[in-house]
């Protein structure tokens, strides 16, 4: 939650001000700190996995292609740092 | 089997081979997708829901937990996509017969077959090796027929994603 300046009108409204300890829990979720990384696997097809990055991250196909052969060469890729509630979503 | 894109929906024309199969397929899919994830065999649950790898990370407890709600969610939804189309092999007896899904329940049963893969995967033990060129060299067993299956529903798979490719979801 962060705390925007207010304008004129809005001055009689008073700004929530969260606590300490929420605050940091709700700093860390927005935190972009949170890497999604695809593990491999020897079912889910290559063909698959760049469809899903298209569809699901937006990547290009170029892009798409790239990371799922570092999934398939290395192991494994990191597709995104996202806040933690979209990295979440991600997995999903 | 064909698949062909429309401007919005895709055809896909099955002969009576793959009918069995996917009827077989989707049986078990839908069955399986209305279980808990909490009952589903170990194995099933690491793959469909990540469980071992979301407790190792530094996720909320709370967090691992609305995903995995909203993943079983989702995959209550897909059972009854898979049923609607196994009505449909079902109830029509002359071949080929064709399945008309929306761009958007495609998607969908993309993630339903490529689902039902890995299901069979994880509950048969098909690793690195049952899943190479070898497989041919296994045993007749349950175990060889499920990678037959996997290579089946895989070659569904390939046929949906060159049609889907460029289209948008939902």
């Amino acid at each position: 939650m962060r705390l925007f300046p207010k304008p004129s009108y809005l001055a009689a409204v008073e700004a929530p001000v969260a606590e300490p300890d929420k605050k940091a829990d709700l700093d860390e979720a927005f935190d972009r700190g949170w890497s999604v990384i695809v593990w491999n696997d020897p079912v889910n097809q290559m063909s698959y996995v760049v469809y899903v990055f298209q569809n699901v991250l937006g990547f290009t196909f170029q892009k798409a292609r790239h990371h799922m052969l570092e999934v398939d060469n290395q192991g494994r890729s990191c597709v995104a740092q996202e806040t933690r509630e979209k990295a979440e979503f991600y997995w999903q | 089997m064909q698949v062909n894109k429309q401007l919005d929906h895709l055809e896909i024309i099955l002969f009576e081979p793959e009918v069995l199969l996917l009827r077989q397929a989707l049986q078990q899919i839908s069955a399986n997708y209305k279980v808990s994830p909490d009952d589903l065999p170990d194995e099933v649950k690491e793959l469909w829901y990540a469980t071992n790898q979301a407790s190792s990370d530094d996720l909320p407890e709370d967090d691992i937990e609305f995903v995995h709600e909203q993943l079983a969610e989702f995959k209550g939804e897909n059972a009854k996509l898979a049923e609607s189309i196994l009505e449909i092999l079902s109830q029509r007896m002359e071949m080929p017969i064709v399945v008309t899904l929306s761009l958007r329940d495609a998607d969908n049963f993309l993630t339903i077959v490529n689902d039902q893969r890995l299901y069979l995967a994880a509950v048969n033990g098909i690793g690195e090796y049952e899943m190479s060129e070898s497989w041919e060299e296994l045993p007749p067993s349950p175990k060889k027929m499920a990678v037959m299956h996997i290579h089946f529903l895989a070659w569904m798979v390939e046929l949906l994603v060159s049609n889907l490719g460029d289209s948008p979801r939902g």
